[in-house]
């Protein structure tokens, strides 16, 4: 009795937080999806049914400080074959449903202090964009000093085992934890030093120290810089360093440097993590350039040194919104590694009439050797949607091309989408 | 159980009621009585005295009646009730202000500056400048391309229109915000709850990739647009350690299982060059493409010591008997379960 009480009542305390909240976001999508996947050489049909909902609701003030509550899940149903890759979940029922994030935030003591706890993704420092189920508490100290402090759980898809061989996320692990102690001066400088840990059933996987920078000195010139060190190996696994310039009113300029050592974001129980220590090093710029206000240029270019042999990476992008509901864009991409390469073409255009809006996507490959017996690809979506009231909105997309795993394949995606936020008063 | 489900019905209409009563509502703002303009011959500071050391805002509450007392004599009836202004209610505000350090910065300490219309009787009690006053001294134009609200804004999740326009969070977004999440998770917070983020970063558990659920947004720099399956061998290839940022070796083994590339399939094709397990027997070496590439291998060999290197590599094996350590190998602790793997 007890048992079947406390999800229920937990589950209607949920959903009447918004009642206690100022601002209340919530979304819900209906996705159908249906295209024809290669399986082992096999083509199979599948019809995927999504829903996903989210719910925030934000700005509750209480006499102990101001709460919020945010939850974001979804289910799905397969209407044909069972789907056999579910981004790597386990895929055996027809039925699936996972819950990306829920927790409840509060900013307690004046906002001294800010407690999370629940399925949240944890972004400070070293962390990687930690999907953790726990907890995280942020402290401001005066003088713009801080400390975050974050444990638990690394996410497991669709409630599987955590921190086996068979965990899809970026951290294989049972516990995680780790911090950064902060101090920043509002628009000069903001500084991290950060620790992020992992074990697997008591077994080592992450022990990394990290630094962050960014300075600011004036407002048309930005350094910044990160990275982090791995305490058992004693290397280096990641620096960055960027250099940023307003050079003119319609110039920014960006020159960075990266050093990559790619084997330490392995996990350290990987038995492939005793094979190699390869170093990386990308180094190049970009910068974006608006002549006009209807029209973006954005560039850049990096040289991938690496062990084996140099690569290249070089992107030009143009965006052009001459009026306020229109967007037409090119973007030329080329990348080269000693193993293969290829040249991006794409263009874009999007129109907003009154309700109605469409979209076209469409881009071609050219790769420098053949992927599966094949040099190039060629491939374009096509959308329409419609507004059918203030909060909701209906759109069909179709996406039809030629790879080199595919002689010709189709994909059609329907949605239907609402959201709504609500206010309780603006000050 | 039926108690638990009166319970529970008995919740959500709670919920659902207390739901609707979160519609927009008028924003209310008590009219001032106070006449600025006949009170031109003073410093705004003569009356807002507490303004000059006020660090944040409320915490310099307005003049009393006291103050007026300094100049009008109340003794009528008729005065008591004009120098008793209702007064403002106390609020929580949006936006962090440090008055003094800014007073310190304008000229002469001319309120003026910033506060150029002050409310005329009747009007609304509303004496904030616009963000234009603001943007007129800090032009912070890389905060603003970046959408760095914080140190001004204490959150903008009420705005139903968020300005994205304006804040157009410039170039190649998608790559470059990361690096400023590092130390500005707070700044993202402001505008995005997590169930934003989510929609991208909770690789272990969505779906459906974004740019498959919003095709509408071509101009977004989505990660795996235009036929990604295509080139992910080539991306790899350029920087592994970005995929691993959010995909573990499983992720990739789970799709290499199902199409026959991995020793996990039931019918696994070789995908490697001939000769590829002995130097010099073909185009390519195993144990080069590994030192290069390693995560490229973790892609289908990472199972721990059921992994097909431990085969052959493994101390004693009938195969090979070769340190494959790299030379920069620290790990020494060989009663690791990794280490036991080769090291019985």
């Amino acid at each position: 009795m007890r048992r079947r009480l406390l999800p229920a009542a937990a589950a209607a305390w949920l959903l009447a937080l918004p009642a206690a909240a100022d601002v209340v976001t919530a979304t819900s999508t209906t996705v159908v999806t249906a295209g024809q996947p290669n399986r082992d050489g096999e083509l199979t049909t599948a019809v995927p049914v999504y829903e996903l909902v989210s719910l925030s609701a934000s700005e509750m003030k209480t006499s102990w400080g101001e709460f919020e509550a945010a939850l974001s899940a979804w289910g799905a149903v397969d209407a044909s074959a069972i789907r056999f890759w579910q981004n790597g979940a386990p895929a055996g029922s027809r039925a699936s449903g996972d819950v990306d994030v829920a927790y409840l935030r509060g900013d307690l003591l004046a906002r001294r202090l800010t407690v999370r706890l629940g399925r949240q993704v944890v972004v400070e420092g070293a962390a990687r964009m930690l999907h953790l189920d726990g907890g995280q508490a942020v402290v401001r100290l005066p003088a713009g000093f801080g400390f975050s402090a974050y444990g638990g759980a690394p996410v497991a898809p669709r409630f599987d085992a955590r921190g086996t061989a068979f965990t899809t996320g970026n951290t294989v692990a049972t516990v995680a934890y780790g911090g950064r102690v902060s101090w920043a001066r509002a628009g000069l400088v903001e500084l991290g030093v950060s620790a992020s840990m992992a074990t697997a059933d008591g077994d080592l996987t992450r022990r990394d120290v990290g630094a962050d920078l960014r300075i600011t000195p004036h407002h048309l010139f930005e350094i910044s810089s990160a990275g982090f060190y791995n305490l058992p190996e004693k290397r280096l696994g990641q620096v960055e360093l960027a250099l940023g310039v307003e050079a003119h009113r319609t110039v920014r300029l960006v020159v960075d440097y990266q050093h990559v050592e790619p084997d330490l974001f392995l996990p350290r129980n990987s038995i492939l993590s005793v094979f190699a220590a390869d170093k990386r090093n990308d180094i190049g710029g970009g910068l974006r350039w608006t002549p006009t206000r209807a029209l973006a240029i954005d560039a850049d270019y990096h040289l991938l040194r690496a062990d084996e042999g140099d690569g290249n990476r070089a992107r030009v992008k143009g965006t052009y919104r001459p009026y306020g509901r229109w967007v037409v864009g090119a973007d030329l991409q080329l990348l080269q590694v000693p193993d293969n390469g290829y040249w991006l073409a794409r263009v874009f255009a999007s129109r907003e009439l009154g309700r109605f809006a469409g979209s076209l996507d469409g881009w071609f490959y050219r790769y420098d050797k053949q992927v599966n017996g094949q040099d190039q690809s060629a491939g374009g979506t096509l959308t329409g949607s419609y507004q059918l009231a203030p909060s909701w909105k209906v759109a069909l997309a179709g996406t039809a091309g030629s790879d080199p795993f595919y002689k010709s394949r189709l994909d059609v995606m329907a949605k239907l989408v609402w959201n709504q936020l609500y206010t309780r008063e603006v000050r | 159980m039926k108690r638990a489900t009166l319970l529970s019905s008995l919740l959500l209409l709670a919920g659902a009621c207390g739901f609707k009563a979160t519609q927009t509502q008028a924003v209310e703002r008590v009219p001032t009585t106070f006449p600025h303009e006949i009170h031109g011959g003073f410093d705004c500071a003569d009356c807002h005295t507490g303004i000059i050391k006020s660090m944040q805002l409320g915490d310099s509450k307005l003049p009393g009646v006291a103050k007026c007392e300094e100049c009008h004599d109340r003794t009528s009836k008729e005065d008591k009730a004009k120098f008793n202004p209702p007064r403002r209610k106390a609020r929580e505000y949006e936006l962090r202000f440090d008055h003094a350090a800014h007073l310190k910065r304008v000229a002469k300490g001319d309120c003026t500056a910033c506060h150029k219309d002050l409310p005329a009787p009747g009007q609304p009690w509303n004496t904030a400048p616009s963000m234009a006053t603001c943007t007129a001294c800090h032009t912070h134009k890389t905060d603003f391309a970046e959408a760095r609200c914080s140190p001004c804004h204490v959150s903008l999740k009420r705005y139903p229109l968020k300005p994205i326009s304006a804040f157009s969070h410039e170039g190649n977004w998608v790559k470059e915000h990361g690096k400023l999440a590092k130390g500005s998770a707070e700044s993202c917070a402001t505008c995005h709850e997590q169930t934003y983020c989510a929609q991208c970063h909770a690789t272990a558990t969505r779906p459906i990739r974004p740019e498959i659920l919003f095709p509408e947004k071509v101009e977004v720099d989505f990660i795996h647009r235009a036929d990604f399956v295509s080139r992910h061998k080539v991306e790899v290839a350029a920087d592994p350690a970005s995929c691993r940022k959010c995909h573990g070796s499983h992720f990739c083994d789970s799709c290499h299982k199902e199409q026959g590339l991995s020793p996990r399939s039931l019918s696994p094709r070789d995908p490697h060059p001939a000769g590829w397990s002995s130097r010099g027997s073909g185009t390519a070496f195993h144990g080069d493409a590994a030192r290069a590439n390693i995560l490229s291998c973790a892609g289908c060999h990472d199972q721990g010591a059921a992994s097909i290197c431990v085969m052959c590599h493994r101390v004693g094996s009938a195969v090979t008997n070769l340190n494959i350590h790299p030379p920069s190998f620290k790990q020494t602790d060989k009663t690791k379960p990794m280490c036991r793997a080769c090291h019985p």
